[in-house]
């Protein structure tokens, strides 16, 4: 089933081309990654996967949903690389917000079981903008996961990240694709490509330079959390 | 651990008028600029009034104190945490849910009318209450009309501004500076009578000057005239701008 559908995007800013006849598709169940250095257009892809960018020529279709559209976004749970929540919320409250965005009621029981889940039911009073970067990453995971989208997007998920909190959200990473659900990542970073990915494209000046399948690299030891 | 599929729904407004809600609760400038100076501004002016306090001189200082709590909400309550959110990547992440900006919008103007709301509660009901001040001079129509429109001319300021300046720093020194022009304006440092004659005139049509003018003329001292209806109009037409052109540049994502 296809999950994403990107075809021949173009995103230009001015005269400064950004993104040059981007095409390719995700699959449910795959983990698809965006691969290249700083300023080569990753970021742009993702944003206009996610609604943030308007792309001069080409379309982006979510679940067949055309975006940017709110029903496109429906269908999305978007990791950023500067995950930012409202500074004065605790966790519980921006949970509670993104719950009430994506018309979610849960009881109590689901509501703590959920937080412990992502391992946030201990800072669920903390206000958000002092939370560490993995518990931020956490939380931002969580609320990309909450209402079950069929395309999660994650934009550079372990930039600035200490080792076992990388790790870590390797790990959740790893466990999120399924049936009905795919991953498009964005990196810089090659071996995270090459542990996360089924499929990796390499993106050079907006360009798709190689579009390549691998056999996922085993998850590093976990210095525990 | 096990994710059911959830029933969807369209977004949740109320969702973000709580969260909001929540957010200005907790803000320091929030209650500052809202409660706290104009609370301060009315003791300070019964203070001065003396043994010469009066109905009327308590409620001219509740004008004064409401109308430089609504400027100072405006400038630094609402546009500060608008570009400091935005600046920060809020209402980008908001924006990749399916709430649309006009939402976001229409939830910051609520909460922030909710704060005015409680502002102008607290000021009426310390004048009436703490100061014995008469309701019988007040048209309250007219005080209520003249409250709606300024409060929007205060927030549309705050947007406008955050619409012309995208950076944190630059913002919140011009709100400053704006603020304390604001106040030459009001005569809070000199009387306008002592001003030269340029200054005078434009004083005379900048937004705080108009504000005050028709809360005092709702007051009922010396009755709304024409000219009140005039000025009312003025602010109308800063709303009208200030809006017009924050509605159609106004930019939920950072620079």
């Amino acid at each position: 089933m296809t999950i994403l559908e990107v075809s021949h995007l173009h995103i230009q800013y001015g005269r400064r081309v950004i993104v040059d006849d981007a095409t390719f598709v995700v699959q449910a169940g795959e983990v698809f990654g965006l691969l290249g250095a700083n300023g080569t257009g990753k970021s742009s892809i993702l944003g206009a996967i996610a609604g943030l960018v308007v792309p001069t020529q080409g379309s982006v279709r979510v679940a067949g949903r055309l975006a940017p559209s709110v029903a496109a976004r429906n269908q999305l749970g978007v990791v950023l690389q500067d995950n930012a929540f409202p500074r004065e919320l605790t966790v519980y409250e921006v949970v509670r917000l993104y719950q009430g965005i994506y018309g979610l009621r849960w009881p109590p029981d689901r509501m703590r079981q959920y937080l412990q889940g992502w391992g946030l039911f201990d800072i669920r009073g903390t206000r958000s903008h002092n939370l560490s970067g993995g518990q931020r990453q956490r939380l931002a995971l969580a609320l990309a996961w909450m209402h079950d989208p069929a395309l999660i997007v994650m934009d550079e998920p372990t930039t600035g990240l200490d080792v076992d909190s990388r790790t870590q959200v390797w790990s959740r990473i790893r466990a999120l694709p399924s049936s009905s659900r795919g991953v498009v990542l964005t990196t810089h970073v090659e071996a995270e490509a090459e542990t996360l990915c089924d499929r990796i494209a390499v993106i050079r000046n907006g360009r798709l330079a190689a579009l390549e399948a691998r056999s996922r690299a085993p998850l590093p030891q976990q210095g525990g959390l | 651990m096990s994710n059911t599929v959830p029933t969807r729904r369209p977004a949740n407004f109320m969702a973000l008028v709580r969260a909001f809600v929540t957010a200005y609760t907790r803000s320091f400038r929030g209650t500052l600029f809202s409660l706290a100076l104009p609370l301060l501004i009315v003791f300070i002016g019964e203070l001065s009034a003396g043994s010469h306090a009066s109905s009327l001189n308590s409620w001219i200082t509740a004008a004064i104190a409401l109308n430089t709590g609504l400027f100072s909400q405006g400038l630094f309550g609402y546009a500060v945490d608008l570009a400091h959110d935005r600046d920060l990547g809020v209402y980008r992440r908001l924006l990749c849910s399916p709430v649309t900006s006009g939402q976001i919008l229409l939830a910051q103007l609520v909460v922030q009318w909710i704060g005015i709301v409680m502002q102008t509660a607290v000021v009426v009901a310390l004048v009436t209450v703490g100061y014995h001040a008469s309701w019988a001079m007040i048209h309250a129509g007219l005080g209520l009309l003249v409250l709606f429109v300024t409060g929007n001319v205060t927030l549309f300021l705050g947007q406008w501004l955050c619409t012309i300046i995208r950076s944190v720093r630059t913002l919140t020194a011009v709100a400053r500076l704006l603020l304390l022009g604001l106040l030459f304006a009001e005569g809070f440092f000199l009387r306008l009578s002592q001003w030269p004659t340029l200054f005078r005139h434009l004083a005379d049509v900048l937004p705080v000057h108009l504000s005050v003018t028709v809360f005092e003329a709702s007051i009922g001292s010396a009755g709304w005239a024409a000219s009140d209806w005039h000025d009312l109009l003025g602010l109308v037409a800063y709303v009208v701008v200030f809006a017009g052109i924050s509605l159609k540049f106004f930019r939920w994502t950072p620079a």
